[in-house]
């Protein structure tokens, strides 16, 4: 009792108290191993970020020649209806690959936590995707939906199914990337949650398993509170990936057929880089950075909900 | 210890900054003399569809050496870039101020590089309209001018014929002789021309568009034209118009409707279904290689044939290569030197055998190049009936979207009015 009255105040000596030459020392010198790190970020995060907001007023059509014009491309963009698919488009694939990928990945984490014979091979085979090119996923995936040779209209044909045309089909486009970015974003997922899993006491599992709780139930009330950290670390860069597709739709579909795979990423760099409208994709970036932040912060916000519950 | 501690971190990141520097990249000085002969320093060149093989890189080769005839030294900087990244390149290079020296392009790109200042005129170089006129084919001529001035030299054109399999039209019972002339023929020759199995699954096109998807744009181009249609007039748009609605509606209903094509559709190899014998009638390249390494005997089946305007004129869509000065070059003599010595006749030729062209020059007409393949020869024919795709300043805004709104008609998802009224709103921005 007495130790915990008297904590508050030792407290505040140590605050008070002037640190030493060696913590000085030390504290230099971690400031000077950072310098590096953040003279990169300030100069390759930073000042492009602020750039892009500045551009975003302007009507440049390169950077760094055009005139301020306020809020005119922000205004323009929401009467855009390319710009409002182009989001659309991505809001859709968000949804499909965070939330289903999330949920394979879980799956297999669990499957391949457990003591089963080659579980190295497997979670090799899981990771493989995650450190191949895009470029050479999205050539193995074009010989997948080639529409009159490719290996899923050969699996379609063994059911009596008719035809697809895949990635040249406007309603079928966007859901055959989808499935490509939840088969490529597994592997990343899976591994944190894997790490999540192997982190989880034993113990609170055997106690729950003692108190008669059904696999269900230990899954439920220890593991899947037991993977609250990674829940949020997986959402928040799977949201951002998410958002940055651009390599996989500039391989396989150009953004068409009929900009029914036009993401946000590849309508800035359309409106960038092929229309030369470096003031409009500005202000495009900029929009979607917003949307990332809202959706970021969403998640906190759950994540918050899950801890206090 | 805290000595220790503070040379540590100095090291570190000195080490890691210096890193950084010298990783860095230096672009070359350039000093142009008064004496070609004597002039120094590096030209960089930017090229689109230059293949970044052995073959890209000897015809680039050749090119620099009909350059180092004039300019023995100094040193040439290629970019090979595909036209889909050909802005970007020019983008990025205005506005870190290093601009191309020269800079090669399609036809189309001359009135919007012109415009952003990312070519220069060549007229105080000595370049005029009536030269032009007199070396290459009249009608490439327009697209290189910019406020009555000259911005580009034409260097090769890229037209897209039309092709039939006589053996193919013989199995449909049509005449071989007697080819489609009009949009309505050619659909209704499509259509007999078509094989499916019987699970309805195409086993011979009955008309190759060649384009994969969002690029319909030279065939639509091709289609108007033989209804009498000019895209733009000057940079006002000329498409909304009854027979712009018909020519767009024809692709569709041969697309999506008749289905005797599957819509963006190509071979491994990206070649026309034509030429390859997968389709009995599309488009086609106007180079094509008749001895074994090519295709060989198919050529003798292969008769190449164009729509005709409403005037009976034969029409051949064509785009073409060009190049020009860069805007902010501080070499536009050697630069100049560069872009003629892309116009050097042996040029013309091994650039058209690369990039599926034909020379741009009235002088090559009769060339051995020329009468080297059917293909060639009937294009060089033709070279006075041409369509284009280009429009003044803003015409990369349009480009950008024309490709998508077809679709848009092509899959049914919106009319041929509504989409050509909404590009015709683009191209008029």
């Amino acid at each position: 009792m007495t130790a915990i009255k008297e904590a508050p105040a030792s407290r505040g000596a140590a605050t008070s108290r002037r640190p030493s030459g060696v913590e000085r020392a030390k504290s230099r010198a971690g400031w000077i191993l950072l310098a590096p790190a953040l003279i990169h970020s300030f100069i390759f995060i930073a000042v492009p970020a602020i750039i892009a907001v500045v551009l975003s007023f302007t009507d440049a059509r390169i950077v760094g020649r055009g005139g301020f014009i306020g809020f005119d491309n922000y205004i323009e963009l929401a009467g855009d209806t390319k710009f409002l698919r182009a989001l659309g488009s991505t809001l859709i694939y968000t949804a499909g690959v965070v939330p289903v990928g999330m949920a394979i990945a879980i799956v297999i984490a669990l499957a391949l936590n457990q003591n089963i014979r080659a579980r190295g091979f497997f979670r090799t085979l899981f990771y493989v995707p995650v450190v191949t090119s895009t470029v050479a996923v999205a050539a193995v995936w074009l010989w997948i939906y080639n529409p009159s040779a490719g290996l899923a209209n050969q699996v379609l044909a063994l059911f009596g199914l008719e035809r697809s045309s895949w990635l040249t089909d406007p309603d079928i486009a966007l859901p055959a990337l989808i499935v490509i970015g939840i088969w490529q974003g597994l592997g990343a997922k899976m591994i944190i949650y894997l790490a999540a899993l192997q982190g989880i006491s034993e113990e609170l599992i055997e106690a729950a398993r003692l108190d008669g709780a059904s696999r269900w139930q230990i899954f439920w009330n220890v593991t899947w509170p037991g993977l609250a950290p990674a829940h949020f670390f997986v959402l928040v860069t799977s949201i951002a990936s998410s958002f940055q597709v651009f390599d996989l739709v500039f391989v396989t579909t150009g953004g068409g057929p009929a900009n029914a795979t036009n993401v946000l990423t590849f309508d800035i760099f359309t409106n960038a880089f092929q229309r030369l409208q470096s003031g409009y994709a500005s202000a495009e970036t900029v929009i979607m950075l917003i949307f990332v932040g809202i959706l970021i912060y969403l998640g906190r916000l759950s994540q918050r909900e899950t801890k206090d519950n | 210890m805290k000595r220790n501690l503070t040379v540590a971190a100095l090291f570190t990141a000195t080490a890691f900054l210096a890193t950084g520097c010298a990783s860095g990249g230096g672009s070359g000085s350039s000093d142009s003399g008064g004496d070609a002969g004597e002039a120094t320093g590096t030209l960089r060149v930017v090229v689109p569809n230059f293949s970044a093989d052995n073959e890209g890189q000897a015809v680039f080769q050749s090119i620099v050496d009909v350059f180092h005839e004039t300019y023995p030294n100094m040193d040439v900087q290629p970019d090979f870039v595909p036209y889909d990244n050909l802005n970007q390149k020019i983008s990025t290079s205005l506005a870190s101020g290093q601009g191309y020296d020269v800079v090669s392009a399609g036809v189309g790109w001359v009135q919007p590089l012109a415009d952003l200042g990312a070519l220069q005129s060549l007229d105080p170089m000595g370049v005029t309209q009536d030269e032009l006129e007199e070396s290459v084919y009249p009608s490439f001529v327009p697209p290189v001018l910019f406020d009555d001035e000259v911005y580009a030299i034409p260097i090769v054109a890229n037209p897209r014929l039309l092709a039939y399999s006589k053996s193919a039209f013989e199995a449909a019972g049509l005449d071989p002789a007697q080819p489609p002339k009009t949009l309505e023929e050619l659909r209704e020759y499509a259509q007999k021309l078509t094989i499916r199995d019987a699970s309805g699954n195409i086993t011979q096109t009955g008309f190759d568009f060649w384009a994969p998807p969002s690029n319909y744009r030279q065939q639509f181009v091709n289609f108007f034209g033989s209804l009498g249609g000019q895209m733009f007039d000057g940079e006002e748009p000329t498409f909304n118009t009854d027979a712009g609605v018909e020519a767009l509606t024809t692709i569709k209903e041969m697309v999506s409707d008749d289905k005797t094509s599957l819509y963006g559709f190509e071979n491994t190899a990206k070649t026309s279904l034509v030429s390859t014998g997968e389709a009995a009638m599309g488009f086609a390249s106007p180079y094509v290689d008749c001895t074994d390494a090519g295709i060989g005997a198919k050529c003798d089946d292969l008769e190449y044939f164009l729509l005709e305007d409403p005037d009976g004129e034969p029409v051949m869509y064509t785009g073409g290569r060009v190049a020009g000065v860069g805007g902010d070059t501080e070499n536009p003599e050697a630069a100049l030197a560069f872009v003629r010595a892309m116009q050097d006749p042996s040029v013309q030729e091994k650039i058209s055998a690369m990039d599926v062209g034909v020379p741009i020059s009235i002088d090559a007409a009769d060339s051995d190049f020329v009468k080297s393949n059917p293909a060639s020869t009937f294009a060089t024919e033709h070279l006075g009936n041409t369509v284009s795709e280009y429009g003044g300043a803003t015409f990369l805004d349009f480009r950008a979207e024309f490709g998508p709104s077809l679709d848009a008609v092509i899959l049914g998802d919106q009319t041929a009015e509504d989409a050509l009224s909404a590009l015709e709103q683009v191209a008029l921005q």
